[in-house]
């Protein structure tokens, strides 16, 4: 009984300490959407001005609603629970990237979907892989320099549906490679503390683990390296004869 | 005429960095986001005030400081921490080796008080590192 009481307060601690890193981080975003509501109110902007805060202000916001749904759904389905379904990643990524491409041309970005020719279809959660991959592909945007390329693709191999996520930009550091790689299920906040990244891919790697899945960031000679490993899924590819 | 008042942002979060710029209009701001292009435009430039993120890209704002601070032209540069860290009292205390230092929150920022912190340069949260006494003592150039 004992040990059980012990094990229930390091949980909580555990999830305090969570709960707090996750609060710290919110608080950036939060900080920028005053800043944007302040000056929206000043007079004496351009209309292109004006036009740049609104969609910084929306974006920003976005991002927050993603953060905070994926943090609510990580701790909800984080012991496996999660129902899971067939998914259709190459729409994903598409819907995704499409949502993302006002915000990269507004940081003067280049994001491309390598769309594949035909569907791949993997093992997951709908909402929780878009809110995944908004997060990976938000990240990079708000993260790399101006004239940056970041390629989505799509691919498969071995019974694994794969989604990469490659940029031009400086590339992940080494201890933000190693908290996201080696943190484990219930350690967001070790994954988040010191990353320079924040929430967001500590958030997209618990999201991953719910879904049986796997994100790994790799050292790229090109940049930063972002793939995202899901089962693929029989039962589509026999009743649609996709690829499989 | 008075000439602008230099300002150098360091700042990894490129849209904070620009809402911060455009909101200092009545400087001339140059923007860096991470600590190696910041020394290298302090060569370049050296600005009148330093506005610093803590957690930057290959580096953070400590040795940021460390560095700023072992260079005779900046030893005097003053400090503006913008951070959405909230630091400790003992935390605090042990900036003051890199004084003159200031702090400013992020989620104390506004438009309007960045304005203010810049053109005074004093602090306007609780924050406050260094006294007027202290700021009014006269520093090198």
């Amino acid at each position: 009984m004992q040990g059980e009481t012990i094990d229930l307060e390091a949980l909580l601690e555990r999830q305090s300490r969570t709960l707090t890193a996750a609060a710290h981080e919110l608080k950036a975003p939060l900080s920028l959407i005053r800043m944007y509501a302040a000056r929206l109110n000043e007079e004496g902007l351009s209309d292109a001005q004006r036009q740049q805060y609104h969609n910084r202000l929306l974006f920003t916001a976005e991002q927050m609603l993603h953060l905070s749904e994926g943090l609510i759904e990580g701790y909800r389905w984080g012991q496996g629970r999660l129902p899971l379904e067939p998914v259709n990643t190459t729409l994903i990524c598409e819907e995704t990237c499409h949502e993302l491409s006002t915000a990269a041309r507004e940081l003067n970005q280049s994001l491309i979907f390598q769309s594949p020719r035909r569907a791949n279809i993997a093992v997951g959660h709908p909402l929780l892989l878009k809110n995944v991959l908004f997060n990976i592909i938000f990240n990079a945007l708000k993260h790399t320099p101006a004239r940056t390329q970041i390629n989505v693709a799509v691919n498969r191999h071995a019974g694994q549906a794969l989604v990469s996520v490659i940029d031009s930009g400086p590339g992940f550091e080494k201890h933000t490679i190693d908290r996201i790689n080696r943190a484990q299920h219930d350690r967001l906040q070790a994954a988040t503390a010191r990353t320079g990244s924040g929430l967001g891919l500590a958030v997209a790697r618990q999201l991953m683990q719910a879904m049986d899945g796997r994100l790994q960031l790799k050292r790229s000679p090109r940049g930063g390296y972002c793939l995202v490993t899901l089962r693929s899924s029989q039962q589509l590819t026999l009743v649609q004869g996709v690829d499989g | 005429m008075e000439s602008k008042q230099r300002v150098l942002i360091v700042e990894d979060d490129r849209w904070f960095a620009d809402i911060c710029a455009d909101s200092l209009s009545d400087c001339d701001v140059r923007i860096c986001h991470d600590a190696q292009t910041a020394i290298e435009a302090i060569d370049a430039a050296r600005p009148d005030i330093i506005l610093l993120d803590l957690m930057l890209p290959g580096s953070n704002g400590v040795a940021f400081l460390q560095e700023l601070r072992s260079y005779q032209d900046t030893r005097e540069t003053p400090v503006i921490v913008c951070s959405s860290l909230r630091m400790s009292p003992a935390q605090r205390q042990g900036m003051k080796v890199f004084d003159p230092v200031f702090f400013l929150n992020k989620t104390d920022a506004t438009p309007e008080r960045l304005q203010k912190v810049i053109s005074h340069q004093s602090s306007v949260t609780h924050e406050k590192v260094l006294t007027d006494d202290s700021r009014s003592s006269g520093r090198q150039t």
